[in-house]
């Protein structure tokens, strides 16, 4: 090979090599989404303008909060703890399992309820209906949709929504309605598609 | 020459390494029933050894070739193996435990760079650019943590996310937390469909990888919360990060645990070079409450943590002995990536021995034509070329510098791997398919 041609490769490879480092450090595909922008995520599909839900209180501190992946800031741009381990799953379990608990006593009906203040009136209005099961109204399957799309709008495929919807409707037959309310957001929480980037 | 067929031989190398390299960890490891865990205690910066276990005589000083702002003659520190070496002022707290810790003197980090991120690296993971970390090798997959860190390491570490940081405080909440929490069930209903979804999701791409830990973590994950229950801190206001460890050690959660602790030990200044016998005193007192805490915690009727833990102090280099274009009594130091000293203790470890040696001993020392290669003799203690079957320093000066001459960092990892039973397909290798650094058998027990 000539000369020109070696220095051209030379150059490609060293372009390369510094796209893949820059890539490196800047995707984060595949890490959680991290506990900052999720509880971002729960206010844009759920709750309303007054709420004062903060995810890192149902995780128990800000601190723990960052094991769940958090921007350090300043020049740091590195995106910290957001890969998949027992810990950080233990701890989107202990979060989700709280708020889908405190999701589900909104079937007890009470007005006092403090996440039912927190709820978009639209959510909490299908959340309710949800509340009737197993009544052929709580089994409509488009208030499945429209919860599911609540939480987590187009960001999984199809398959993610039909398995959901299957999963519920065949093995809830006799579960309370607070069970089945607090099961299937928390399922929905605890979906990659919701947790992850991509 | 490079041609487009070697271009395509490297880079697609380069990505295959890398995909691997992120998948190290995950191997599978000889399971371990005796309980075996690692405790390193880090002082970042590059602390001056020769205010520790690598002192110098004061003759030395007085010939202007090593400065000691001490004033302090260090004592003679003989080994068990009969190797010695100087204990300088800093070392006092640490008097009495000659028989608890093995001190490895001589230890070349990375002889290509002398940064501290490159060393640091080149301590944790064997490549200066950074890796795999061998810390969480050190894990068997029984364990649902791979460590707990207390403060920061600036280090490019690819296998660092079962590595958790954690405050005392944290710890506490965590345990209330999980305390108040129902138990995770994987076997239940709704955690059988969750895993479900992580199963269709996972494969090899960074979604569908991170489906895939999701999916494995979670049996760990509910160990995990099983065991944290059971953590006994004490209820005061401010628990001390090793009464974390030793619980987290006691309840089988974590393998490892590291306590990094930033001083001022990069003393280029000669300020702070001033400090430096304080610092030195400093670590030891950490060191000798370390010994101490392992020491007086039972793990169980018979054994105490001590008995089941190893314990590595270190830092990312010494120290050079001046500054050439400093005036000598006000001079600070620079990073000297040819020598290093490094303390063990406990689990595994044949301890009160002194292994390995730097050169610089006295005044007028001739040094091997090796070291001179490396530095032109005024500035670096280098560590001696090392015979890895006697366990001893060598006396010969080498007249060219072959790395596999010395005792390095990677002898050392090695070392701890053999003490923890890794696969010899995990060890540490020398650059450029130059072998894997010896295991120094003498430091086992």
């Amino acid at each position: 090979m000539g000369g020109s041609g070696e220095v051209k490769m030379r150059l490609a490879l060293a372009l390369l090599l510094i796209c893949t480092g820059a890539l490196g450090k800047l995707d984060n595909s595949g890490e959680f989404f991290g506990a900052r922008n999720t509880n971002k995520k729960i206010y844009q599909g759920l709750l309303n303008g007054t709420a004062t839900f903060q995810l890192s209180e149902y995780v128990g501190s800000d601190a723990l909060g960052n094991l769940l992946g958090y921007q350090p800031g300043g020049l740091d741009t590195t995106f910290r703890n957001g890969i998949p381990n027992p810990t950080n799953m233990m701890l989107w379990s202990l979060a989700f399992e709280k708020f889908s608990h405190d999701i589900g006593k909104v079937c007890h009906g009470n007005s006092d309820d403090s996440m039912a203040k927190q709820l978009r009136e639209d959510v909490l209005a299908d959340v309710l209906t949800l509340c009737s099961w197993p009544s052929d109204k709580a089994r409509d399957e488009e208030l499945w949709d429209r919860l599911w799309l609540y939480a987590l709008a187009y960001d999984a495929p199809e398959s993610e929504v039909v398995a959901w919807k299957t999963f519920f409707m065949t093995s809830y037959e006799v579960s309370t309605p607070e069970q089945l309310v607090s099961d299937a957001f928390f399922s929905i929480f605890m979906n990659p598609h919701y947790l992850l980037r991509k | 020459m490079l041609t487009r067929r070697n271009f395509l031989k490297v880079s697609l190398g380069g990505a295959t390494l890398c995909v691997l390299d992120s998948f190290a960890p995950m191997m599978s490891w000889a399971a371990q029933n005796e309980p075996h865990y690692f405790l390193h205690l880090i002082f970042p910066g590059g602390f001056d050894c020769t205010y520790m276990f690598d002192g110098r005589p004061l003759s030395m000083t007085k010939a202007q070739k090593i400065q000691n702002y001490s004033g302090v003659e260090p004592n003679l520190w003989e080994g068990s193996n009969g190797t010695s070496t100087w204990a300088a002022v800093g070392t006092k707290p640490l008097e009495s435990y000659k028989n608890d810790i093995t001190i490895v003197n001589g230890v070349l980090m990375t002889p290509a760079f002398d940064g501290h991120l490159q060393n640091m690296n080149y301590l944790l993971t064997g490549n200066p650019f950074g890796g795999a970390s061998f810390m969480p090798l050190l894990n068997t997959e029984s364990l649902p943590l791979d460590g707990i860190i207390s403060g920061d390491i600036y280090a490019d570490q690819v296998n660092f996310s079962n590595f958790v940081p954690l405050t005392s405080a944290d710890a506490k909440t965590l345990v209330e937390s999980v305390r108040l929490k129902t138990p995770l069930n994987p076997t239940n209903q709704v955690w059988q469909y969750i895993n479900s979804r992580y199963a269709a999701n996972s494969g090899k791409r960074s979604f569908s990888s991170s489906a895939a830990k999701m999916n494995s973590s979670i049996p760990s994950a509910a160990r995990l919360e099983e065991y944290i229950r059971g953590v006994e801190l004490p209820n005061s206001e401010s628990i001390p990060f090793l009464d974390v460890v030793g619980q987290f050690f006691k309840k089988g959660i974590s393998r490892s645990a590291v306590i990094s602790e930033q001083l001022a030990t990069d003393a280029h200044a000669a300020v702070d070079a001033k400090k430096c016998p304080a610092m030195a005193e400093t670590i030891a007192t950490r060191t000798r409450d370390t010994i101490n805490f392992l020491k007086n915690t039972p793990y169980d009727d018979k054994r105490s943590l001590f008995d089941v833990t190893t314990l590595m102090v270190s830092s990312e280099f010494s120290r050079t002995m001046l500054q050439k274009e400093a005036n000598f009594d006000e001079t600070g130091t620079d990073h000297n990536n040819f020598n290093n000293s490094i303390i063990l203790a406990g689990k595994k470890i044949k301890m009160g021995q002194v292994i390995g040696q730097s050169d610089w001993r006295t005044a007028d020392e001739a040094l091997s034509k090796a070291h001179l290669a490396m530095d032109d003799g005024t500035k670096r203690l280098f560590g001696k070329p090392f015979d890895f079957a006697a366990g001893k320093p060598r006396a010969d000066l080498p007249e060219e510098f072959k790395i596999q001459d010395y005792l390095t960092v990677g002898s050392v990892i090695n070392t701890l791997y053999s003490a923890f039973g890794v696969d010899e397909k995990h060890f540490r290798e020398f650059e450029r398919n130059g072998g894997k650094p010896p295991v120094i058998s003498q430091l086992l027990g």
